[in-house]
Parts: structure tokens; sequence; C-alpha cells
């Protein structure tokens, strides 16, 4: 085989510090390339030199045996090279088919015809979309989907996938696997970015592993194994600290915080109930679609229950209604959002200001007497609790690795001191490092007594974290299990059946 | 003013009043089917309650007499009445204790047998339990003063409040009302630290009640209805839940013209209300609505009638239950006791008394 696309001594610097420094990568023709690393280890860096988003400091890229200079995306689009990213790149408010389409009108455009080639192109590859529907209002899944469908539509030689399965359902993921399989057949090189490192030994043909923007692998994925990828990856074994062992004991139930009964939300939650007890981590568990999100998003008054037969919501032995969620902040919960980008944090302001915005969610009239001081008093105070890296104290959130983004979701709604905590997807796009002390902290909780509610499609995690599993299949909770109990096997079944 | 406006809202179209919810089994009330799958210690129509002397006898209340029930399960005979037994208790100070529907009588040793009928000028109408406290007082429920204990399912229809809790003091001989216009208070009991607790089985709670007649919810929203309790070894209690709530009856109790027309012309046992029994008759209500087909419960059928008891912690958090789920035979808990590891528990609708393991069903119900 010979590399289509070759990173030569390529470093970036930002302000002082590097990004990645003086890395050589090479990408074979129709190989699948796992790409892996800590959140901040470099990997997003040297994929947008790739995708022409950020140009090297120095070193030289090099397609198909020609040097060559990405000024802008749409030159390494014109090239070959497509990006699909982390989080979704995707115009909310328009269409699925306009989306697609996006830079690539004709002078005159009949949405008709757009749609049905939409409609055409999505069936082809087995994707079950409706063209017409706005963006905006499908789910994660169905996003990631038009975002891999885009980048198909483009004809890249070479796709770069950033966290690609982060939100599909395990069905789904088979299928993007098929795809990726299909790609390579045709000859398309793929590089893959994922932090579940069980997909990237399963699908790809060669590793590279990035640590603090330096290279330190890259082999034949037959020859690696999950512990030595993570201890490339961090410097030390992790993976007996985060999934490597089986839940022996199991926290009692304390108060019931939360009973959510007959709830109702259109089409997503059907007559749905259960309950959430103090000083325990309930895990919830459930396929996309499950209807898990719109419960505790109605819980935390961020969505509205149907009007009629909507069913209650009883929060500490009192039924509540939330119109915003800032009503249900000041009743003490947290909802942790599984996007953080457009729902989690302000990506411009900074790490401290972001932090104190959750302050001031909380306080309804006590606001008027914060003081300016206060917001790098609670900034510093959380940011050093919660392990925040940054390179500087006033860094925008935007700057930060997706690991450090999440912390500051967390110590928004942490500052508001809860009682009941819901995560949703807490490690999301999060690098093992970082996924180890959100496991921590939420453990933490739960033994202070709070009543913690972790969501996630991701089962080793929440069989860890949970001592008590419920599965949500449409709409509905309709299993428990107590973690003593649960195995992979047992909780995928209740899902699906 | 929004709160305002949307409860008048509620109020015109009845919003609240189409959302009929109730609290599940989940959590430490997760089912499971350790108390039909319990082994039958003792079986014998009309079991009514059971009672744990301090030297360790046990004691059931069946029809008109009170048996001591043998480690075998063999009944032998202690006395009988000339009314149904409605509730038992065994106390060193108290000796035994017997509720007769509108009476209470106490055999204390040697000492003349002692009736209680009335209390406050108000004669007891439906005692349905007794509880012999550790300060040597006799708690009594007086389920309702409309109507006897039989007529249960009565009260519950016309949404009776009138039961009361009552403690006697055998030292005195006084009898004094502890709290009144209960829900159909049924169950009544004194913790380690003295503190009396009531069971109001028609709001489905239990609540703590002070001297002076102050009450405290303690476990609120109970899924079921809540009825007698008896102490558990190592701190906490039994509570048994007669019944599950379900939707159903909780719709027909809003129905106040269907329900008086259902009172009026339908035999009480086919009426839509819980049960401590069902699946006998086909007239049971909602077998038009095929509950059973082909002879098959369909999973997902309401319980009529349910088996549950509770194991709850000293700080009133329900530790773990044990079910007699839709299609089981062990319904209508009404009683339990324990004595070391061993749970014995009064399934009335089965008429059966079964004995468990008391450290065996707490890691069962775990799982």
């Amino acid at each position: 085989m010979s590399a289509i696309l070759e990173l030569r001594k390529v470093t970036k610097v930002y302000g002082r510090a590097a990004a990645v420094e003086n890395i050589d990568f090479a990408l074979e023709r129709g190989e699948v390339h796992a790409l892996l690393g800590e959140n901040g280890a470099g990997k997003s860096t040297l994929t947008k030199m790739m995708a022409g988003v950020v140009a090297p400091t120095s070193g030289t890229l090099w397609l198909e045996g020609r040097e060559i200079q990405l000024a802008t995306p749409s030159e390494a689009l014109k090239a070959g090279i497509a990006m699909v990213f982390q989080e979704t790149s995707l115009v909310q408010s328009m269409t699925v088919a306009q989306n697609l389409f996006l830079g690539k009108e004709k002078f005159f455009n009949r949405m008709r015809g757009i749609n049905i080639a939409a409609q055409q192109f999505m069936q082809s590859l087995s994707f079950q979309v409706d063209p017409t529907l706005l963006v905006g209002a499908l789910g994660a899944a169905k996003k990631q989907m038009v975002e891999i469908a885009r980048a198909m539509l483009l004809e890249a030689k070479v796709i770069v996938f950033d966290e690609p399965t982060a939100s599909l359902t395990p069905e789904e993921k088979r299928h993007f696997f098929d795809l990726i399989a299909t790609l390579k057949k045709r000859g398309i090189s793929v590089i893959f970015i994922s932090h579940a490192l069980e997909e990237a030994l399963a699908i790809s043909d060669r590793t590279t592993v990035l640590r603090d923007g330096k290279h330190v692998l890259t082999d034949l994925t037959a020859h690696l194994d999950r512990a030595k990828i993570v201890q490339a990856m961090v410097g030390r074994d992790l993976s007996q600290e985060l999934y490597g062992t089986r839940k022996s004991a199991v926290r009692p139930a304390g108060k019931r915080v939360l009973s959510v009964q007959n709830l109702r939300v259109g089409n997503m939650v059907k007559n749905n109930s259960l309950s959430v007890f103090a000083g325990q981590i309930t895990g919830v568990f459930g396929l996309v679609g499950s209807g898990r999100t719109e419960t505790f998003k109605v819980v935390a008054g961020v969505i509205k229950r149907d009007y009629s037969h909507g069913g209650d919501v009883i929060l500490g032995g009192k039924a509540v209604r939330y119109r915003v969620p800032a009503q249900g902040i000041r009743d003490g919960v947290a909802y942790i959002t599984e996007d953080r980008k457009a729902e989690g944090f302000f990506e411009t302001m900074s790490i401290k200001s972001n932090i104190f915005m959750g302050l001031l969610a909380k306080a309804r009239f006590g606001r008027f007497w914060l003081r300016g001081r206060d917001v790098d008093a609670v900034g510093e105070r959380w940011t050093r609790s919660l392990h925040v890296r940054s390179v500087s104290k006033s860094a925008r959130v935007i700057e930060l690795s997706g690991g450090n983004q999440q912390k500051v979701v967390i110590a928004k709604s942490l500052v508001q001191e809860p009682e009941l905590i819901i995560f949703d997807e807490p490690t999301r796009g999060v690098d093992v490092g970082a996924i180890a002390e959100i496991h921590q902290l939420i453990n933490r909780l739960a033994d202070e007594g709070k009543a913690v509610v972790v969501i996630s499609s991701y089962l080793p995690e929440v069989m860890l974290l949970s001592d008590r599993l419920l599965v949500a299949r449409q709409g509905k909770v309709v299993e428990e299990f107590s973690a003593l109990d649960a195995t992979e096997e047992k909780l995928m079944y209740a899902a699906v059946h | 003013m929004v709160e305002m406006i949307s409860n008048l809202a509620a109020l015109l179209f009845g919003r609240r009043k189409s959302t009929l919810s109730i609290p599940i089994l989940d959590g430490a009330l997760k089912p499971n089917n350790l108390l039909e799958e319990a082994p039958v210690f003792a079986e014998r129509e009309g079991l009514e309650d059971l009672a744990l002397a301090p030297d360790g006898t046990l004691y059931a209340a069946c029809g008109q007499q009170v048996f001591r029930v043998s480690d075998t399960g063999a009944f032998e005979q202690v006395c009988s009445f000339e009314r149904d037994v409605t509730a038992l208790a065994v106390g060193d100070a108290i000796g035994l204790a017997v509720g007769l529907g509108n009476a209470v009588r106490l055999h204390a040793g040697s000492t003349a047998e002692i009736q209680i009928d009335r209390c406050d000028g108000q004669p007891l109408n439906a005692v349905n339990a007794l509880h012999a406290a550790a300060d040597g007082t006799l708690l009594i429920s007086d389920g309702s003063a409309t109507r006897p204990y039989p007529e249960w399912r009565h009260d519950l229809l016309e949404k009776g409040s009138s039961g009361r809790l009552l403690r006697h003091d055998p030292r005195s001989g006084n009898t004094t009302t502890l709290a009144s216009g209960l829900g159909y208070s049924f169950g009544a009991f004194a913790d380690a630290q003295g503190q009396v607790l009531v069971a109001e089985a028609w709001k489905h709670q239990l609540s703590s009640v002070g001297n002076s007649g102050a009450r405290q919810v303690v476990l609120p929203a109970l899924p079921g209805y809540p009825a007698r309790m008896a102490p558990a070894v190592g701190g906490g209690f039994w509570l048994s839940v007669f019944a599950c709530r379900t939707q159903l009856v909780e719709f027909v109790l809003g129905e106040d013209a269907y329900r008086h027309e259902m009172m009026r012309s339908i035999e009480p046992r086919y009426w839509v209300a819980p049960a401590l029994s069902s699946g006998a008759d086909f007239l049971e209500p909602l077998q038009g609505g095929s509950v059973k087909q082909m002879g098959i419960l369909k999973p997902w059928a309401p319980p009529r009638s349910y088996g549950l008891l509770l194991r709850v912690g000293d700080d009133f958090v329900p530790q773990f239950a044990l079910h007699s789920r839709v299609g089981g035979r062990h319904h209508g808990v009404v009683a339990a006791v324990q004595r070391g590891d061993e749970l014995f528990v009064l399934a009335k609708g089965a008429g059966r008394i079964l004995r468990l393991s008391a450290a065996q069903a707490s890691q069962g119900a775990a799982l």
C-alpha cells in the first residue's frame, strides 16, 4: 500500500503552547486508521490540519505524493479530504436535504428535486432519515447519520471521523461499521477518532496514539490490545481503574427523591413511571429514542410534558410542573446535558464566568447581592475541585478539551448545590483520563447522599456506576435491575425486546 | 399568578382529573416472587391476624377462635368468642388482647376479662388492629366509625375518614383517643423509640402520632393500601400492604355517580375495588375487557388483588419488599411477625400462613 496522505514533522503552536509537536503521520490508501489519545492529546488539531481548518506552524502535508497547502476546509474538500466532526456541524434550521447539498447548490434549485436526490442517497446508505425534516428536530444519532452522508456525498478520498459513534445505538453502530467496510472496499481511506477503544480495535487496520501533542506509537491494530493502548494514551494502566471491576456491593436506597408517574411527552415518552432515591446512583440505559433524555428533561423543566394526561412529577413529595429550568434549579434539580456544546455552556465565555452563570440561575433574589469578585472565587474553587485544566485562568471554554469542557458543565450545575443530579451521557466525547475523574465525582456525589441519575448508552459505564439500573424502551422504563444482578446481555435484551 | 391561572384552567378543563397516576413498584419495592414462592406453613379458612407472644409463641386469629400455632403448623385452640376475631395482640402487660369488631377484650392472666367498647363517648366500630407497645399499653386501630370491619370496601368507596387510633393503659384502665378522622386506620405500631405510627389505608401513608395528637406523615405515597405492622429483628418494622392501588380504582373514586350506582346495584364482591384475592370468578370486574384470555391472565393485567409486605427501616425508608404478583395466590397480606430469622406472613386472600427466612428474603429481594 502507498500513503495517500502524509504529514511530515508537523507542529502547531497556539500562543506559547504546542498542541502538536513534530508529528509524522501516514495514511495508507484504503486503510482504516484509528487515531487515539486523551482529550488534549492533539488528535483534533492534527485532523484539523488535514481538513484545512488550521494551518501547521511548521511541517508539510502530502497528498498522493504531492505536497499540498490547505488554507480552508473547502480547499481540503476539493482535494478530497472530508471531516465528520464530533460536535455536529450541520445547520440546525435547514432540512436534511438542504444540509446534504449545502455548498453544492445550483443556480436554480428545486426543493423537490433536492429532496428526492437526498432521499435516494440516504436510502442507498440505508439511513432511515426523512430528508424534509429540519436538522434541529433530529436526535443526535440521526444528525450523525446526516453528517456521515454528507461526507459520502462529497466523494472524498479521505474521510476523518471524529467520535462518529458516540451517539449511535448498538444497531446503528453495527451499521456504521458496515459502512466503513464499504468505504474501505471502495479504496477510501478513513481516519477514525474514538474514545470507545473496543470500536477502534474492532474496525481499524492500524492505530496511532498521541499523548500531550506527541506521537507515542503507530502499529498494526492486530498487534495491540486495550491495555496497551490505554497505557500508551495515559502513560499508566487505567483499564482496570475504569471498567475492569465488577460491583460487589450497592448503596442502599435512601428516601424517594423523585417519583415520575405515567409521564407522557408527545410520541417520545409514553406513560413512563420511575423513582429515584437519595444516596444512590440510578443508571438509565436505553437505545437512542427510548425517551430517557426527554423524561429527565421534563423533570428538570427543560421541556414540558403533555398538558392533558401528561402524568405527574413528584419531587420530594411535592408535585411539580416546571415552565422553565430555573424553577427546577431552585428546587435542587441539576440536569447535565448530553449536548454540552449546544446546551451546556457559553463557549466564548471564560470558565469562571460559565460556572458563575450556574450560581446566577440558582439565586432568585440573592443574585443582586452577588459581587464581581465572587466570580473569581467561585470559579477558582470549582476549577480546583474538579481539576479543570486550561492554558490560562481566563481561557474560554471553547479552547478546552472535551473532558475539561464537560467538567465545566458539571461545575456549573454543582455550584447550585442540587439534591438531584441528572448526568446525561456524562463521558460522551471525553478521554479516558477525564472519564475516571468524572466517574469518581459521580460516586462521590452519591456517597454524600445526593440522588444521582446517570443516563448512558455505554453499557460498561452504566453498569459500573449504577447501584440500580433502569432500562427504557419505546418511551418508558420496562425493567429494573440491581447492579449485582445486571449483565450486559440482560440489559441489552430488555432494551431491545 | 400563573399558578393560579393554571389551577383554574385545570379545574375547568379537568386536566388534573384526567391525570390519574399512582406510585410504581420500583427501587426497594421492586417486584419479585418471594411471597408467591414462600413455603406454606399453615392453612386454614378465615385466618385474620397473627401475634407473637414475648415467649415466642405464635398465635393466630381465625374465625371466632384464637389458636396457638405449633412449629409444625398445627392449630391448637386457645379461646373462642361469640363473634369473629378481627385483631389480635399478645403482650406481657396486656396478656391476650382480642378485637371483636366493635369491642376489644383483654385476658390478662388471672385478672378478670376487660372489655373496651367505647372511647371518649364514641363506640368502637371496626377494630382491625391491636399492638402491644413496649411501655405496656395497647394501641387500638378502629378503622371506621360508619362501617363494620367486614365492610371495608364500602368505607373506601364512601371515601371514609372516620378512623381512630386509641391507646388503652391497663394500669389505669383508661382508653384515650390519640388520633381521629383517619382515612381508614388499619395498623398501629409503637417503634423502639416509643414513637406511635398509624397506617392510613385510604390515604396510602404512614403517620407518626404525637402525644398531643399531632400527626406527621412519615411514609407517604405508598403504591398500595397499608395495613398492620410488626417489629422486625434488627430495627425497623414489617408493613403489610393488603392490596395495590390501581388507576381504575382511583378513577372510580373520582366518579361519584358511577360509584354510587355501582354500590347500589352490584354485589360488593364484584365492585371495582381492591380485593384480597381474585381470579376465581369470571364475573369479577374487567373480565369483559379480557384481563384473562383463553384462561390466561394477561401479563399487564391491573392487580385487583396483590401480595405485598414491606421491610421498613427505622428511618421509615423501605428497604425491600416481598411480592406475590398478579395471577399469584398469596394475596391480601394483612399481618406478619418475625421470630428470630423466621418470618411468618399471613396471606388472608389465600387463607395461608407462609414461613420464610428473613435473611434469605433480604438477599433475594436485593437482586
